[in-house]
């Protein structure tokens, strides 16, 4: 692999940032020529904002002479902006907030590539990570609301977040630290002290999504914990041995929770009850079906049909209106981030680093999955966001966190090169 | 480590490969499917910006049209109740039915380039224009069956058995779809009979005698001897101490006779040397407990799937669990009529463009060689003997040899059903009519004047 990143002028991302740029200034297009407002707003300014938000970054980071992956923030960019597009479409009010949570997620980005790039310390303290993630997600418990199914968020005044969001990273980041830190111990094999604070630690996590009926966060987080026990232990069995216990847990859950049942009946066959519980996927189905392959054009679609639409279901809004390639080419977008994400974890020099960046990375890729999965009804419905793409101000600033450590591993990797 | 990132790469890798093809079947292979589902809100907002197209019949006389007035469509059958379940109705509030809905993709213009076109010429703010149907049905005909129907519950099917082509598909009671609104609650009145039920495919019957046509089938084509043979009736038959009986004891008689004068005790005796293998593989060649692909959705005529002796017997002359439409007898007909040969039975003739284009016409295509042309001649001999001394002389028509067969159904809703299915020319039969009246008693009384009246006029023109 050719150095082209450390130190130099991040030219490759300067020329990959003029993508996320014409789609804002043919996103401008569509707002100044829709008609559609929103009061207190004008279009140039968001565009000013947006564009001065990422070409702001970028020369951060060649200012700073940062020499992280240059592919990644083009790609969240372009992710982002797409979603912003959308989101204007759908309801420019929802698409006006976003662009404050798309700066804020940007000022979070510059401060964790400027201020804490040295990562590795960050992963001394494992359990001060894994104490504020379950005190999180047991706050959710007790004083969460209930929105859409999932009792994940928390409204203080009239601020709500999805704490959720912020846990997956932390529980990424415990589990960094106490693998790198064990990880000669755990390849010995099962049944020592040493796993049991691990297996205590995501087992109360899991437990605790679960009952807020969070199962998509859930699922992810089992995910990654076996995605990175397997980077830490390189032992298949352990996973297998994951991948059952999972099954037990879910076929345990499949009888004890009726909701469960409910949403995997509707996972099988949702035209049974197309005007109830199956209307959502059965409409996200038709609208993505009446996209076609070169889909209706931006604003011709009909998915504002779906509840939910500007969240969980943006993809199928991007998969009508812009068709076969567009939705494929969302997917494709999620698979680069995937593999610019592996490629950093591979130029890793240390195994923290290693844990940190395919933690993060399968963290990211597996929602994008589970989500853009479940809205077509490849795999049973589960409510999470589309990372950098979905309404929600917890889930895009978040999203930024984990693109700047990201990035902060790979100036780590590629900087220690000779 | 490395390599442990690689696998979880190509894993990664793969999982979004499954997502991609999964979503190229969605929107590419499934995806006009999906569109065109009555479910689609998306249909309901075409359709207030687009004229649908025309139907017409195969004679060119409108079935079905739109017209403006005051900027919003109408659709109008001029057929009214004729044509009412055929043709259908398209309404905001009561949805679609008939043709209107299984061919809404033509009728709008939804389909292939055509809704590029379509869409592109609503976003200039042009009204778009859908695709004309002609159908293979005749409008007089159709009219006239529906008449003859006067109201009682039952159904006609006439069609072309050269050609397959449908030229009557008649239900009563009807509605009139011209004034759904005013009608509705009238209509699916319990009282009112279903009018909205297309009998001719979704009615399903005991066919009666009139399945002895495909126990005749089986007996010949596995003993041609049967011909030649004399039989015996006392009245009655008995089959593992149950009996079966005739109205009357009809003594000595031959093949022919017994088809004449519709003879249970023979016919059973006959299945029950032929085998139930035989009899079910038969029903199954003329369509029975088959999936049959047309232009509107069709029950699936059913004969049991295990037949011992007493089923059998019963089955043999259209009774117990053996359940047809109208369609299916009038299809067996049709077979019977064309030397063996079933066609494949259709109702759109012609998709035409706005533009007069013709984008789409049906070829005439064997569905399925039912038997050989010794068996249903044989047959077909026996069903004019029936209409010149048997029990269907009320069939008959001056100066035309008619073939027919009747059917006396019985049911626990009362009076047997009144089943008639005829063929004239017999040397050359040019039509084929099937003809059910619920609760109407005895098939050469009740059904087989209607059969009568559709055959002449069909064939006086
Ligand atoms: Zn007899």
């Amino acid at each position: 692999m050719i150095n082209t990143g450390a130190g130099t002028g991040r030219r490759r991302e300067t020329a990959l940032l003029a993508w996320p740029s014409l789609i804002l200034i043919a996103g401008y297009g569509y707002m100044a020529s829709s008609g559609l407002h929103h009061p207190g707003w004008q279009p140039a300014y968001a565009l000013a904002l947006l564009l001065g938000g990422f070409w702001g970054v970028h020369l951060i980071l060649q200012v700073t002479r940062h020499g992280g992956d240059e592919f990644l923030l083009p790609l969240a960019a372009v992710l982002t902006t797409l979603g912003l597009t959308f989101l204007f479409r759908l309801d420019p009010g929802l698409a006006y907030r976003q662009i404050i949570w798309t700066i804020l997620g940007l000022l979070v980005l510059v401060v964790v590539t400027t201020g804490f790039r040295d990562y590795q310390r960050l992963e001394q303290y494992p359990y001060l990570f894994l104490s504020l993630g379950l005190f999180f997600l047991a706050f959710t418990v007790v004083a969460g609301t209930r929105i859409g199914g999932a009792k994940s968020w928390v409204t203080l005044g009239s601020f709500q977040m999805q704490p959720v969001e912020a846990v997956k990273v932390l529980m990424v980041m415990y589990l960094t630290g106490y693998l790198s830190d064990k990880r000669e111990l755990l390849v010995q094999g099962v049944g020592r002290p040493t796993w049991g604070p691990l297996l205590a630690a995501t087992a109360m996590a899991v437990l605790l999504l679960v009952i807020q009926r969070d199962l998509g966060s859930a699922l992810i987080l089992l995910a990654t914990f076996l995605a990175m026990l397997y980077l830490a232990t390189g032992k298949r069995r352990y996973v297998a041995a994951g991948g059952g216990l999972f099954t037990l847990g879910a076929v345990l859950a499949y009888r004890l929770f009726p909701y469960l049942r409910v949403r995997i009946a509707v996972w099988l066959n949702p035209w049974t009850d197309p005007a109830g519980a199956g209307y959502q996927i059965v409409q996200a189905l038709i609208a993505l079906g009446s996209g076609g392959v070169f889909g209706t054009g931006l604003g011709l679609g009909h998915s504002q049909v779906i509840p939910a639409v500007a969240t969980d279901f943006i993809f199928v809004t991007m998969g009508e209106e812009m068709g076969l390639f567009g939705s494929t080419g969302v997917a494709l977008l999620y698979l680069l981030f995937a593999l610019r994400g592996f490629r950093t974890a591979l130029d890793a020099r240390e195994e923290q680093g290693i844990l940190l960046a395919g933690g993060l990375t399968v963290l990211v890729t597996f929602q994008a999955f589970i989500i853009m999965a479940g809205v077509s009804k490849l795999l049973p419905l589960t409510g999470v966001t589309l990372p950098f793409v979905s309404y929600g101000g917890s889930s895009l600033v978040i999203s930024y966190l984990i693109l700047g450590l990201l990035l902060n591993v790979s100036a780590a990797g590629r900087g220690s090169k000779p | 480590m490395k390599g442990e990132i690689r696998r979880l790469a190509m894993v990664t890798g793969a999982i979004f490969l499954a997502l991609v093809l999964y979503l190229t079947y969605i929107q590419a292979v499934a995806g006009e499917r999906l569109y065109l589902n009555p479910l689609n809100p998306r249909l309901a907002l075409v359709e207030q910006q687009t004229e649908r197209g025309t139907i017409y019949d195969r004679a060119g006389r409108v079935l079905a049209r739109t017209v403006a007035t005051g900027g919003q469509f109408q659709r109008e059958y001029p057929y009214g109740g004729a044509t009412a379940q055929v043709v259908g109705y398209v309404s905001g509030r009561f949805g679609s039915s008939g043709l209107e809905a299984s061919r809404d993709g033509e009728l709008l213009g939804l389909l292939g380039w055509q809704r590029f076109l379509n869409e592109g010429l609503r976003l200039a703010g042009r009204q778009a224009r859908g695709n004309d149907l002609t159908l293979t049905l005749d409008a007089d005909l159709q009219r006239r069956a529906t008449d003859l129907l006067a109201g009682r519950r039952g159904a006609v099917v006439a069609m072309d058995p050269r050609t397959g082509a449908i030229l009557v598909l008649a239900s009563s009671p009807t509605f009139d779809p011209n004034h759904l609104e005013e009608e509705w609650t009238r209509i699916n009145d319990p009282s009112s009979g279903s009018p909205l039920l297309n009998r001719a495919v979704q009615g399903l019957y005991p066919p009666g005698s009139v399945m002895k046509l495909v126990t005749a089938t089986a007996a010949l084509e596995t003993n041609p001897a049967v011909l030649q043979r004399q039989f015996y009736c006392p009245g009655y038959l008995e089959v593992r101490g149950w009996k079966l009986t005739c109205p009357r004891a009809h003594g000595h008689l031959d093949f022919q006779e017994a088809m004449m004068y519709s003879c249970n005790v023979t016919f059973a005796t006959l299945a029950l040397e032929t085998g139930a293998d035989k009899f079910k593989a038969t029903a199954s060649l003329y369509g029975f407990n088959k999936p049959l692909d047309f232009d509107l959705p069709v029950k699936e005529s059913r004969v049991p799937e295990h037949l011992n002796a007493n089923a059998l017997a019963e089955s043999s002359i259209g009774q117990g669990a053996v359940l047809a439409t109208p369609l299916q007898m009038a299809l067996v007909t049709a077979a019977v009529a064309n030397r063996g040969i079933m066609m494949q039975p259709y109702l759109v003739a012609r998709v035409t463009s706005p533009g007069g284009q013709t984008l789409w016409q049906a070829q005439p295509r064997a569905l399925q060689v039912v038997a050989g042309a010794g068996v249903v001649d044989a047959i077909k001999d026996a069903m004019v003997a029936t209409v010149k001394g048997g029990t269907a002389t009320a069939a008959a028509i001056p100066g035309i040899q008619v073939a027919a067969k009747t059917g006396s159904a019985q049911n626990p809703g009362g009076l047997a059903h009144a089943w008639l299915v005829a063929m004239a020319p017999a040397q050359d039969p040019a039509i084929v009519v099937a003809v059910v009246v619920e609760n109407a008693g005895a098939g050469g009384v009740a059904a087989a004047p209607i059969a009568r009246e559709i055959m002449a006029a069909a064939l006086r023109r």
